[in-house]
Parts: structure tokens; C-alpha cells; sequence
């Protein structure tokens, strides 16, 4: 069970705290603290722990740490869905990501939502929809107009038939609805170029502004993709189980829809990727090479693709030739970045490069690794498509639209 | 702090402002303020007085005001009993929701005839928005008074609310009544409610979902039949979005794998894909219980995720909480077919420098355990410890040493050979406690088998006066004495220089003792001793130290608690309030009012600032500049090298002013040494310190460095029980310290 909820900043300070079942005092914040920026463990320290015989949970965004203080009889999964789901609330309320400024600006807003997202000591409402129907009545309204105004307010939550998700009477002009199909790739590749292993994790992102209950369904070219799915709450299950088709009355705004796993993939990888890397001892230099093309015939050029090494720690800075685009190292973080600008089609293009080590000191025992990183619109890496997008209860004229986007997700050359 | 200008200034600002857009803007620095941790409490009258308003965003914030500082301010409570039960009337519901939820939030004592009765109309309020928050204030009246909920009509009501339409109000009373009644054990489950909730499951909330979950999975079906409906209702929400409701349908399979035995692979192999889904899905802090569950799982059947071993290598940018689990369960899946994936996996971290030593030691205990575990996969193993060894980097070295002395127990036959040849090298750079008393142990063990045997230790033996570490001391001692029995003409001398430094020049008594023994039982017999020292040993399988077996099926009752994450049964965390805990919290609340961060000057200014051109009188500038002072004080830190006489130490315990009494308890039991230790490290000095048959008795003292403050203590601990008794000069010092020698022990 939930008793507290504390947001600190980088320093340790308190931005907020709101508590659901006593007071939690701040001595056991500060002991959290202590452990947490000790030895450098701020990334280390694993998000549950135990302080003062309580449990404390804990998560880092945007420079700000959410702490959950809690009685350890519960699910643990419950604290941390609790903490994003807090994160995701703010972010849609106030705009703009929670910082320590934006909390500070909005504070009474945040209370607000807090003391409705949790009553006693288990979450209650977190859809963003549905707290715009307790919150947003008061969040536009001015005094004086409260003042003026006799009328009482109707909660839609109150008329029966709502959904969990979904208030009534939405109504919007123009009512569009569009969905983004994301799929990321985490790949390693070997120096010849061939793939060890790779997976694609994807999710389905949807902004939906319909007016109504508005009832969806989505048919997919090959369903049997979605195998490792998780589905949002909107989803009818049973008509998924029975004929693999996503029904659905949307939320309003926007919101995940799903999101799969996925081990096969339809197109091969779209960027071939090889290289090699060296360490003589003798001179005591490293040498390196990368070559990158594009091999998809489906996609005509990829922009902005990026290459980045991470070298030894004092090592000098490198010497590169690139045939396309530029490199640049950061001689603080011993990194060196390619950038490509616009891949062209059916060519090679390399980095070639050595860098020196310092005069002392050991020849590293591993080769570094490049991480690669691009975006391409218009592809989808899995071979999903839809087939049919129907939209039913709703009279109106709809606009709507799907989009592709394969990126990198943790893509590595290992030379 | 004080904050009495900036209380005056709001009480100024409140009475000024007419206008309610100025109103609500002075509120709000209020709550402002408040969060930043100023004590606002005496503007209570005040805030009463402006709850009056028509403003719901006022409302909502003086609500939130009061809640906060009703503690304070009891008696001018009742003053708002008004405004409470007005609002209740309201025709907004918003209002009437607000009004009964800060209501019941206020645990007062006095008010609760007031409350249980806007909360049984609230039960029937004819907004759903109003009866959701009614039936959870129900607890909280149950907390203030227990006897006006339990067994009356509010019970009786609460259960026939579990059939309402609105999705929330049924889940609420499922709350309620779950915490109401849990001292028999929660809501009755009873097959008709089950039913019910099980048919609607499709319109709760992921939070109501996990409720209901936590419900059936104390359900005992009453047929077969009904094991699979509910198995089949359910499986579709292993898709579900929200991972708390993936875990809790997980924990009803497990629990119904008891009435379905014959189904129980299938029943793992469905929820497998869902977990290991939701580890590459999601964010590090979740997939960190995800993967513990998974460990606990594969400590069941290690099979189930042996062809996903993939899945649980390690990245570079995992944190280190992370990369150690992903290790366990390796270690846990490792079967004749992912062996040599796994291993060579392992092997390729400990060289990976782009990983901290923590992690290669860990990979090295890897594969040590792996070893163990499967005897005919040996060679590969010590090839790559052997590797390892050769490596020349110390901490890899180390961790190796102690492995090999693991593998030697286990396989001595098989390692010996490759083993016994690089010990003299490996004598000259291992520099740790636990890697040097590894290598001493083999000496004397198997030393006998090189030539160099008894040299190595003779090294040993010579530096043994400037040795400061008792545990290779005790374990040269031994050595030596095995391998004079063993190579008599070479070990002779050295024997006599270890016994005569051990049982003369040593201050460890247990180095002593045993020094004495061994030389006492030379002395009587030799041949006997012999005999005792070189007796056969029994061939052994598996270490005891390994994670005893009954404790994973205890965990995986208490699957998806916190208990599985901390890898202990709940019995063994769970929080016990104690007396002095109690009193330790509230004096948590008084300092969590004084530990803001910020002076009185900045936020004067910043008030004046956001209330935007609103007049505060400025006066006494200077009066605000020693604010930031003041709350240090509250921290204790000890003088490190000061010194007391035992006779004045004695005199102060006899003649000091005051006395204190704090009982606590610890984490884990300790030994006396390591109080000790701590206690040191922390700058407290031992004056004496015993034990009486089980209890640990400690004198200690020490000074605070601030305030000059002596604190004398006496220690006496009883497993994980302490008693501490502390004397002193000024009372409210001598619980910081008590508090402070509290937490230095339970850390």
C-alpha cells in the first residue's frame, strides 16, 4: 500500500510531497538520500529498497526522483506502473515535461490530481481522459465565473454506461484519429556483417480526437506478428482471441495502444553494417574501419544516420577519413561521432580512422563497439500493415492516418 | 524556522485581498509555501475563515491546507465543522466529494460522530463521483474508530455495494471491506462474488483489475471445471497493458497449477512470453522485479527459460542491480545445451573492461557455481579460471583464487595438476583477505604435492607478526601445522616461529587460543594429533551456503510481493511498530517542518513576486539572516580521535544528569566483533565490551563535535534485539544520539 509519495530534486531537496495514510516524516528521505548518492550509486541503486525497515521505490525523469513509500505487502509492479503513471499524468496536465520548475509552477494542479489518482491507499483513476473530467472544470474556470454562474456541474463519470477510459459527450471539430507504428531494432552485429542477434520492440501510439463513443476496428495483413502483445485497456480481448481483430472505443488524446515483441523480421536489416578494429602493440595504435549501405529496396535514401565509438580513456584524438558526412570527437568523453546527413542508395560509405594510445599504460584487452543509430519513415521492419481501419457510431467526417517508423533501437557493431 | 513574517504577512495578504482571482493567487503561494516545508499551522483560523468561498480551486487548496495542519490544531477544529457539512449540501458534486474526502482524512477523534454521519449519507449520495469517495472514507473511519464500522449496517451496506453499476464504487467497497475486516483475514470470498467480479472484470480499472486479481488468487475453486473457466477468462490478460495486472494473473495460474497438476508446464509456458516481454519492453526499474520474479520461477523450473538464455545477457548500459540478476538467472537456467553459450556469455564479462570489477567478481562466482552444478561440464570451467589467473589484473585474480579453492573441494582429482603450479606466482600478487586465505587454505591442504609447498607458506609465516587480519592468521596456523605432518624436515622451524608468535606476540585471543591448543595437543601426542589433523574428509555435492531449497517455495506463495524482490519471506521484513518506533516517528513529523531548504529573505520575495505587485509590508530586513543556521544543528558527528580515562569514564557514568532507554531492533544478526567495527568506524569509542552467555555487553562513548556533547552508552544486544542505555548531560542530545547509534546499527 501507498502511504507517500515524495518528488526531490538533483539536489535532494524536497519539490513535493503528498501523503495518502499518515505523515511520513523527512528523516527517512534524507537517510534514502544519503544511500542513494553514495559511492556514485545513483545509477545503481536498485529501485526498491529497504530503509528504516519501510520500502521505498524509486524512479528518475527529467532530473526529478519520484519516491514512493510504501508497506511492503503489495505488488511491487503496482509501485512503479503507480510512479509512470504519475509521470504521464503531469506531463499531459501541464503540458510540458514535469521538471522541478514546471512541478513548482503547477503545484496546486499537481495536488489535485494526486489526491484524485489515489484515495486511501490504492491508485483509482490515472487515465488522463477521465481526470480531465474531475480536474478540467476547475482547471479553465476563473473565480468570477463561478461566481456569476448558478449552474451546477455534471461529472459524465456519473451517467451510467461510461467506460474506465473513456467520459462521454466528447465532441470535436474536426474528429481526426492517427496512429504512428514504431518499430525499434536492437541488433548486434558481428565485424563481417552478420547479424548474432536481433529483436524488434514496437508499440503502436495513437492521438485520437473523435467525437462520441466512436467503436474502431483495425485489421492487420498478418496478425500472427503480434504474438508477444500487450494491448491497452480499450482492446476487447475475446474479439482479439476469436478473429485477430483490434476492436476498440478509443480513449481521447493520446495514448498507447499496444505493443509487441517481435523476433521475425519481413525486410532484412536496412542498413548493412560491417567493420574491423585493430590494436597493434607495437606502435601502440588502433586501427579502424566502418562501412555502411543501405539495402533495403523498399526505402530510397535514409537521413541523419549516426555512428557513434566510444574510445579508450586517453587516447589521442583520431585520425578519420569519411567518404560521406562528417566526424567529430569529443575529446572529454573520448567519443567519437560520425554523422550522414543523407545515405545514398546503392553505395558504400566508410570511416576509416587510427587513434594513438598514450605512451603508458596498458593496450586495452577489448575492442571498442559502434552504436548506430537511425530513423526511416515509411518502413516497418516486421512486415505489419493495416488493412482496414473502420470506424463505426460516429456520423461525421473522419480524418485518419497511419504512419510507419522503423528506427535503431540498441543497434551494435561489435568489431 | 520562524516564520512568523511570513505568517504575518499572509494573514495580511488574506485579509486584503477581496478580489477572489487575488485570493486564489495568495492561496496558492500558501500551499507554495507549505511544500517547501514552512511552518504555516498558525494560519489555521484564517484558512477555516476563507474556506467559506464559491472558488472550488480555493476550495480544493484550503482543503489541502487543513488537512495538513489539523494535527496542530485541534481545538480550533470544530470551527470547520461548519464549512465540512455545507459543503456536504452542495449540489456540486465535486464539492460534496471534496468536503467528505477531507473530512475523513483528518483522523480526529473528536470529529468522528460528524463524519459517520455525512459518510452514511454519503453511501447514498446519488452521485457515483460522491458514493466512490464515501465508501473508501469508510476506512478511514474505521481507523479512528474501529466499532463504528465493524459489524453495523456500513458493513452490511459496503458488501451489497459490490454489485453497483459503477465500476469504481464496486472496487471500492472491495477495498473497504478487505481492510475492514482484515484482522479475519479480509473480505470473505465467497464463489457468488468471484462470479460476479470475474464477469465485469472488462470495465475496471487496471488498479481494480489487480484488486480482484489479489482476490482470486485466495480463492479455492470448487471444481475442476471452474479451475479452467477462470483459466481461460483470464489468459487473455496476460496481453494487458499494465504489467501489475500481467504479475497478478501470473500468480492466480501459479496458485491453480495446485488444483491442475497435470497442467502445469503448460500453465509456465504461458505466462513465460508475458514476462520476458515486459523485461525488454519496459524501463530498467521495472524489468528489475520482473526479472526477480523470473529468477524465482527458474528457480522452479530452470527448464522453462533454458532457450532463452539470450534474453538475460547482460548490456553495457544496464545498471549494475540489473547485471546481477541477469547473472542469478544464468546461473539458475544453465543446462547441457546452453552451457557452453552461457559460459563462454560469462566469460567474455569478466575480461570486459567496460564492466566495474563488482560484476567480474560476480561472473567469476558464476561460474564457479555453474561448476558445481554440472560436474561434467568441469574442464571448460577451469580452463577459464585458469585463464583468468593468467591475466595479471588483481581483482579478476582474486575472485578466480577463491573459486579455485570451490573447484579444488569439489573436483580435486581433476584440478590439482593445472592448479598446484601457478600458486607460488599467484602468492606474490593477491593482496585480499579472502583470495589469500583460499590460497593458504590449499597449501595446507595439498602444498605437499609441490616442492615449493612449504617455502610459499614459510613467506607467509614470516610477515605473520605484521598481519593484521585474524582470518588469515587462523588459517596459516592450520596450514602450517597440516604440512608439518605432511613434509616434517621442511615445516618444522616455521612451526615453531607460528606458534610461539601466535600464542606470544598476538592480541587476537582466538589466535592465541588456538595457537595454545595446537601446541598443547603436540605436546600430549603427537601421533594422535596427526591422526586428528590430517583425518579423511567426506566427499561433499553442493555447498550448504547455496539458497536453501524450502525458501523458494515459500517465495513462490508470496508471488508478486515485495518479498520475492528482497528474495526473504515476508515473516522476515515485515514491519513491526514497536513503542520507541512510534515516538522516533512523530519526532520525524516535528523535524520534518524545520528541514526546509531556503531562507525567510528568498521567500518573502518570491511571494511577493508571484502575488504580483501585491503589497507586503517589508520590515526588519535584518532579522532574516541567521535563518539558514538553525537546522543544522540537528545533525550529530562525532570527534573522531577523543579519548576518555576508564576512571572518567566511570565517574561521568555514575554522575551523569540524565538517563535515557531506547530498545531497537536490527536488520540482521551481528557478531560482537562487528559492532564493534561499526561502532569505530563511526567514531564511537569502545570502553569495554563482553558477552554473557548469548548477549553482546558494549561500553561506548563519544563527542559531538558541534556542541561538545558527551554521550555514554552501554549496549546490550540479544540477537537482533538492542537495549541501549545512554547517560549524558542535556536530554534532547542524548536522544539524537541514541537515534543516531539506532541508525549507524541498522544500517
Amino acid at each position: 500500500m501507498i502511504k507517500s509519495l515524495f518528488i526531490l530534486n538533483t539536489g535532494g531537496d524536497v519539490v513535493l510531497e503528498k501523503h495518502w495514510q499518515g505523515r511520513t516524516g523527512r528523516n527517512i528521505i534524507s537517510q534514502f538520500w544519503n544511500e542513494f548518492t553514495k559511492e556514485n550509486r545513483t545509477k545503481d541503486l536498485p529501485p526498491i529498497v529497504r530503509i528504516r525497515r519501510q520500502t521505498i521505490v524509486h524512479m528518475r525523469k527529467y532530473n526529478l526522483l519520484y519516491l514512493i513509500v510504501a508497506d511492503q505487502d503489495t505488488s511491487p509492479l503496482m509501485f512503479i506502473e503507480f510512479l509512470n503513471r504519475v509521470i504521464e499524468v503531469f506531463s499531459n496536465f501541464f503540458s510540458t515535461e514535469p521538471t522541478e520548475t514546471s512541478v513548482k509552477e503547477n503545484l496546486p494542479k499537481a495536488f489535485e490530481l494526486l489526491g484524485e489518482m489515489m484515495d486511501n491507499v490504492f491508485p483509482v483513476t490515472t487515465e488522463t481522459s477521465m481526470l480531465k473530467d474531475m480536474i478540467g472544470a476547475t482547471m479553465k474556470s476563473t473565480p468570477n465565473t463561478i461566481e456569476n454562474s448558478k449552474k451546477f456541474v455534471t461529472l459524465s463519470s456519473d451517467q451510467v454506461g461510461g467506460l474506465p477510459w473513456r467520459r462521454k459527450n466528447i465532441n470535436h471539430s474536426p474528429n481526426e484519429i492517427f496512429f504512428d507504428i514504431i518499430e525499434s531494432i536492437n541488433a548486434t552485429i558481428e565485424r563481417s556483417g552478420k547479424c548474432l542477434n536481433s529483436e524488434i520492440i514496437s508499440k503502436i501510439n495513437c492521438e485520437s480526437k473523435l467525437s462520441g463513443m466512436p467503436t474502431l476496428t483495425m485489421v492487420f495483413n498478418n496478425s500472427s506478428i503480434l504474438e508477444d502483445v500487450s494491448f491497452h485497456q480499450c482492446i476487447n480481448l475475446d474479439t482479439w482471441e476469436r478473429r485477430k481483430i483490434l476492436d476498440f472505443v478509443p480513449p481521447d488524446g493520446a495514448f498507447e495502444l499496444l505493443s509487441y515483441r517481435s523476433n521475425r523480421m519481413q525486410t532484412q536489416i536496412p542498413l548493412y553494417t560491417s567493420g574491423r578494429f585493430s590494436w597493434s602493440k607495437k606502435k601502440r595504435k588502433g586501427k579502424f574501419e566502418v562501412i555502411l549501405q543501405l539495402r533495403n529496396s523498399l526505402v530510397k535514401s535514409i537521413d541523419n544516420v549516426s555512428v557513434l565509438i566510444p574510445l579508450s580513456r586517453g587516447c589521442s584524438s583520431p585520425a578519420v577519413k569519411t567518404s560521406n558526412g562528417a566526424a567529430f570527437f569529443n575529446d572529454q568523453t573520448f567519443e567519437l561521432k560520425w554523422e550522414i546527413k543523407k545515405m545514398p542508395k546503392n553505395k558504400e560509405v566508410t570511416l576509416k580512422g587510427s587513434i594513438k594510445l598514450p605512451n603508458k599504460g596498458e593496450i586495452p584487452r577489448e575492442k571498442p563497439v559502434a552504436i548506430i543509430t537511425f530513423s526511416i519513415e515509411g518502413l516497418c521492419m516486421s512486415g505489419l500493415k493495416v488493412t482496414n481501419l473502420n470506424i463505426s457510431n460516429l456520423k461525421k467526417k473522419i480524418f485518419k492516418g497511419v504512419k510507419f517508423i522503423s528506427k535503431s533501437g540498441n543497434f551494435t557493431l561489435k568489431f | 524556522m520562524s516564520s512568523s513574517r511570513v505568517i504575518k504577512s499572509f494573514r495580511q495578504l488574506l485579509n486584503e485581498s477581496k478580489e477572489q482571482s487575488r485570493r486564489r493567487l495568495v492561496i496558492e503561494q500558501i500551499i507554495s509555501a507549505m511544500s517547501l516545508g514552512v511552518n504555516l499551522s498558525p494560519l489555521f483560523a484564517d484558512m477555516v475563515k476563507a474556506a467559506q468561498t464559491t472558488d472550488l480551486v480555493q476550495k480544493k487548496m484550503i482543503y489541502l491546507y487543513i488537512c495538513k495542519y489539523a494535527e496542530e490544531n485541534k481545538e480550533l477544529l470544530i470551527l470547520s465543522t461548519g464549512t465540512f457539512q455545507r459543503d456536504c449540501q452542495s449540489q456540486d458534486p465535486l464539492v460534496r466529494g471534496l468536503s467528505l474526502r477531507s473530512m475523513s482524512s483528518l483522523m480526529n477523534k473528536e470529529l468522528v460522530e460528524y463524519m459517520a454521519r455525512e459518510i452514511k449519507k454519503g453511501l447514498m449520495d446519488r452521485s457515483n463521483y460522491v458514493r466512490r469517495i464515501a465508501v473508501l472514507a469508510t476506512v478511514k473511519l474505521f481507523r479512528v474508530s474501529p466499532e463504528l464500522v465493524l459489524d453495523t449496517e456500513i458493513e452490511k451496506k459496503l458488501y451489497s455495494m459490490i454489485a453497483e453499476v459503477d465500476p469504481y464504487v464496486s472496487i471500492n467497497s472491495v477495498v473497504a471491506l478487505n481492510e475492514i475486516l482484515a484482522s479475519k483475514g479480509g473480505i470473505s470470498i465467497t464463489q457468488k462474488i468471484i462470479i460476479h467480479l470475474l464477469k465485469r472484470f472488462h470495465e475496471f480499472t487496471h488498479w481494480g483489475q489487480s484488486i480482484v486479481l489479489g482476490l482470486v488468487a485466495n480463492y479455492a475453486p470448487q471444481s475442476e471445471q471452474e479451475c479452467l473457466q477462470i483459466l481461460n477468462l483470464l489468459d487473455n490478460y496476460l496481453k494487458s497493458g499494465n504489467t501489475s495486472v500481467i504479475l497478478s494473473v501470473s500468480k492466480v495460474f501459479i496458485n491453480l497449477i495446485n488444483d491442475l497438476p497435470n497442467l502445469r508446464n503448460q500453465i509456465y509456458d504461458r505466462i513465460k512470453n508475458p514476462l520476458i516481454t515486459l523485461v525488454s519492453c519496459s524501463g530498467d526499474e521495472m524489468a528489475y522485479p520482473v526479472l526477480k520474479h523470473i529468477y524465482l520461477i527458474a528457480t522452479q523450473l530452470p527448464n522453462l527459460f533454458a532457450n532463452e538464455a539470450s534474453r538475460f545477457f547482460i548490456k553495457g548500459s544496464d545498471p549494475t542491480y540489473l547485471q546481477e540478476i541477469k547473472i542469478d538467472i544464468l546461473c539458475e537456467i544453465v543446462n547441457k545445451q546452453n552451457f557452453k553459450q552461457i559460459i563462454f556469455a560469462l566469460a567474455s564479462y569478466v575480461i570486459n573492461s567496460s564492466l566495474n570489477e563488482h560484476i567480474s567478481s560476480y561472473c567469476i562466482r558464476a561460474i564457479g557455481k555453474i561448476a558445481s552444478q554440472l560436474s561434467s561440464y568441469f574442464d571448460m570451467v577451469i580452463d577459464y579460471l585458469m585463464e583468468f589467473i593468467e591475466l595479471d589484473i588483481p581483482h579478476i585474480v582474486e575472485a578466480s583464487m577463491i573459486i579455485l579453492k570451490d573447484v579444488i573441494r569439489l573436483f580435486p582429482e581433476q584440478s590439482l595438476e593445472i592448479v598446484l603450479p601457478e600458486l607460488k606466482r599467484l602468492s606474490e600478487i593477491i593482496h585480499t583477505e579472502e583470495a589469500k586465505v583460499s590460497l593458504i587454505w590449499i597449501l595446507g591442504e595439498y602444498g605437499e604435492k609441490i616442492d615449493e609447498g612449504p617455502y610459499i607458506l614459510e613467506k607467509f609465516v614470516e610477515t605473520f607478526s605484521e598481519e593484521s587480519s585474524e582470518k588469515i592468521k587462523l588459517e596459516l596456523l592450520t596450514s602450517v601445522l597440516k604440512m608439518f605432518f605432511k613434509r616434517p624436515p621442511e615445516s618444522k622451524k616455521m612451526l615453531g616461529v607460528i606458534l610461539h608468535e601466535a600464542t606470544e606476540n598476538s592480541n587476537e585471543p582466538d589466535v592465541i587460543d588456538r595457537g595454545l591448543f595446537y601446541y598443547r595437543l603436540i605436546s600430549t601426542d603427537i601421533n594422535k594429533t596427526k591422526s586428528i589433523v590430517l583425518s579423511e574428509k567426506e566427499n561433499f555435492t553442493r555447498f550448504t551456503e547455496n539458497d536453501p531449497l524450502e525458501l523458494f517455495e515459500i517465495l513462490m506463495d508470496e508471488f508478486n510481493t515485495f518479498s520475492v524482490v528482497y528474495k526473504k519471506p515476508y515473516e522476515q521484513f515485515k514491519r513491526i511498530i514497536h513503542k520507541n518506533e512510534e515516538e522516533e516517528e512523530e519526532e520525524d513529523d516535528d523535524s520534518s517542518t524545520d528541514s526546509s531548504s531556503f531562507s525567510e529573505e528568498e521567500l518573502l520575495d518570491q511571494i511577493q513576486q508571484n502575488v504580483n505587485g501585491l503589497d507586503i509590508n517589508q520590515q526588519n530586513q535584518s532579522q532574516s539572516q541567521n535563518q539558514q543556521n538553525s537546522q543544522e544543528e540537528q545533525e550529530i558527528e562525532l570527534e573522531p580521535k577523543f579519548n576518555l580515562e576508564p576512571s572518567e569514564f566511570q565517574n561521568k557514568w555514575m554522575n551523569s544528569s540524565h538517563n535515557l532507554n531506547f530498545d531497537f531492533e536490527l536488520d540482521e544478526e551481528l557478531d560482537k566483533e562487528s559492532f564493534e567495527e561499526i561502532l569505530k568506524e563511526n567514531n564511537f569509542q569502545v570502553m569495554a565490551s563482553g558477552l554473557i552467555q548469548s548477549t553482546i555487553k558494549i561500553f561506548c562513548y563519544g563527542k559531538d563535535i558541534s556542541s561538545n556533547q558527551i554521550g555514554l552508552f552501554q549496549l546490550l544486544i540479544t540477537g537482533v534485539n538492542v537495549k541501549l542505555n545512554a547517560k549524558g548531560t542535556n536530554p534532547q542530545f542524548l536522544k539524537l544520539f541514541a537515534e543516531y547509534i539506532a541508525t549507524v546499527l541498522t544500517e
